[in-house]
């Protein structure tokens, strides 16, 4: 009785952890937008700006559209093959970015606008600076209007000045660059004019003022601040820097915010030493600020590089970057989780499968068989002994009529009359247990992985990142209405859960009553469950169900066979 | 404290595979007493270390590959202090 207690406790817990995600509104955007009512009182204010260098931080509470605000302000254009976009001459920011290689969805020809200046309802960007200690000398702030120097588009290989005189002797300057991918790197350089030395803290910093529509708040999947500071990864969560701000120190790393496909990135100055901060401030903040001023003499030139990444999740290009520009662990930014060391390897694999056949879920479906070839040999290695046990059945139920009423007894007496006749028929749990790391690195790597995203299957599929769009509930589109969101079931969910309900009934079913009950809702449960997921994990999930049926099934057969 | 803490979470793990994954692999035990057994009755017996140790070391035997160190049959818990142990 005790021990059904605990049964029914770990199923109520189970779906719990598993409805939670999947159909509760994540808790960290309704607390964010509580936030951000309080937020507005509160004004920007550092407590000891007069002994530490000072961000200059205000956010713009205007709500325009951002066609109104790309014209407000004067803009330097920017693109590349792979971004296109504008740096705002207020601020000299990086405001304007959109990827010219994905679309907003399947349907539409608008392409992913990231970057958003600072007016609008999704403000997102990135801007570099210089802070002084008490904010005594005039550094340029977000209102300040640059003007260009020379070439006025910013394109690869062609870049751009930008110029700022304080009007007291100090003169500021950026020059920007591009490459063909999504690497911004800013030169700042300060000249003194003056007659006083002139101390200044370089620095950066990323601001955001919502989180992404699209946030997934699933646990399997990092969305939020990122960091790797001295080698160490660090993550934090959106909610997490709304309670508090967090600085930490570091030799060497970057910052940055990543979603599940974009990212945006800070790389200090190689060799300095720096304060990484990621706070909540009427947006979500992260910056760098240098440790050690750049000390500026009299009628001399100081000089800092930053270097800032606006990507689309491309693990080639990532890679790429973070061994060419020397970047340490930037390849984290793509959350492959624990199971990294076969994650990664994986989602090669899949991708050569991918250009080799054309298309996403065949390479999916051709993944899974293989690993179900590789460790087929371990499943079906006992085949021999298998026939020898046909030979033994009589004996066996001779044991069985005489421990029938203890079982301990008579799974001890199987054991010894396998052992004298050198047979066991089972194959172990190790087998079993070898292949978990397997599903969950391609369940997780099919999950964050950016090169599914708006790929088609089969027929109705025509985005293995999406959730199957049919569902049973209007005859999969027979009758003419769309059911509401949680009674979208589609074709792939079922199949799922009709495939896992033969590979149970090939199994003896469980001897607990309440146990068996359970087990009966299991795959209308995880058909419920997997209808919101991405239909590409659930192909994965139907196949690989297909396959330990055809495993069994294949096993059961050859067995009969050699008995005969 | 904290390790009888990690013990609870790890006998709880064992319930959880023993309800809702176990019945799906159908019969597969090479031992007796079966590795989840096994493992139940070395963490509470030698604690998280020498019972964790344990139960990896079973389960590592637990297939049927020879020279891979594939084992089957009758195979207890080693026991402390000398004092027999029932198989619970």
């Amino acid at each position: 009785m005790e021990n059904k207690n605990v049964f029914i406790a770990i199923a109520l817990s189970m779906s719990v952890l598993l409805f939670w995600s999947a159909f509760v509104d994540s808790p960290q955007a309704i607390d964010a937008q509580n936030k951000k009512v309080l937020g507005t009182q509160s004004e920007n204010k550092e407590a000891n700006s007069s002994i530490v260098p000072s961000i200059d931080g205000t956010i713009v509470k205007e709500n325009i559209s951002r066609e109104d605000s790309l014209k407000k302000t004067n803009r330097v254009l920017l693109e590349n093959k792979k971004i296109k976009g504008s740096i705002s001459l207020v601020g000299a920011t990086i405001d304007d970015l959109s990827f010219k290689n994905y679309k907003v969805n399947i349907k539409s020809n608008d392409i992913v606008k990231f970057l958003n200046p600072k007016e609008t309802k999704n403000a997102y960007f990135a801007e570099t600076g210089w802070a002084s200690i008490g904010n005594k000398i005039k550094v340029p702030t977000n209102k300040s209007i640059w003007r260009v120097v020379g070439n006025k588009v910013l394109s690869v290989n062609s870049p751009v000045t930008l110029e700022w005189n304080n009007g007291s002797n100090l003169v500021f300057r950026k020059k920007i660059e591009i490459d063909n991918n999504y690497l911004f790197k800013i030169n700042q350089e300060v000249k003194n004019n003056s007659a006083e030395q002139v101390e200044l803290y370089p620095y950066a910093q990323l601001t955001r003022k919502n989180i992404p529509e699209d946030l997934k708040g699933f646990y399997i999947l990092h969305e939020g601040f990122i960091a790797v500071l001295d080698e160490e990864l660090k993550e934090d969560d959106y909610d997490d820097i709304e309670e508090k701000k967090i600085i930490r120190e570091a030799n060497k790393g970057w910052i940055g915010i990543t979603d599940k496909y974009w990212m945006t990135a800070l790389i200090p100055e190689s060799g300095e030493r720096f304060k990484s901060t990621f706070l909540y401030q009427d947006a979500y903040k992260a910056n760098f600020l240098l440790s050690n001023p750049k000390v500026i003499a009299p009628s001399a030139k100081a000089n800092n590089e930053i270097k800032i990444f606006v990507a689309a999740k491309e693990v080639q290009t990532i890679d790429a970057y973070a061994e060419k520009e020397n970047i340490e662990k930037l390849d984290l930014i793509i959350d492959w989780g624990w199971f990294y060391f076969f994650t990664k390897p994986l989602f090669f694999a899949v991708d050569y499968l991918f250009k080799l056949t054309g298309n996403f879920g065949i390479a999916i479906v051709l993944i899974t068989i293989m690993i179900r070839l590789i460790f087929f040999p371990l499943a079906s290695y006992s085949f021999k002994s298998m026939a020898k046990m046909k030979a033994l059945q009589p004996e066996m139920a001779r044991l069985k009529d005489l421990h029938k009423d203890d079982k301990t007894k008579l799974q001890q007496a199987i054991m010894a009359l396998y052992k004298k006749e050198q047979i066991n028929p089972a194959s172990g749990c190790l087998p079993v247990l070898i292949q978990i790391p397997f599903f969950f690195a391609i369940y997780k790597m099919l999950f964050i992985s950016l090169e599914m995203r708006h790929q088609p299957f089969f027929g109705w599929i025509k985005d293995l990142s999406a959730s199957d769009p049919t569902t049973i509930f209007n005859l999969f589109g027979l009758l003419p209405f769309t059911p509401p969101s949680f009674l979208i079931i589609g074709i792939w969910p079922i199949l799922m859960g009709l495939t896992m309900f033969i590979q149970q009934k090939l199994n003896p079913a469980p001897t607990d009553p309440i146990q068996a009950k359970i087990f009966m809702f299991f795959p209308i449960f995880l058909t419920v469950i997997l209808a919101s997921f991405p239909s590409g994990l659930v192909v994965y999930w139907t196949v690989n169900n297909i396959l330990t049926i055809a495993q069994q099934w294949f096993i059961m057969k050859r067995t009969t066979v050699k008995t005969n | 404290m904290i390790s009888n803490f990690l013990i609870f979470i790890i006998l709880l793990l064992i319930k959880f595979y023993n309800f809702f994954v176990s019945p799906l692999l159908g019969v597969r035990c090479r031992f007796l007493p079966t590795c989840s057994d096994y493992c139940r009755i070395s963490f509470k017996e030698h604690g998280l270390i020498k019972g964790g140790a344990y139960s990896l070391k079973r389960i590592m035997r637990c297939h049927p590959i020879k020279i891979l160190g594939g084992s089957d049959g009758i195979d207890l818990v080693p026991v402390k202090n000398y004092k027999s142990k029932e198989l619970d």
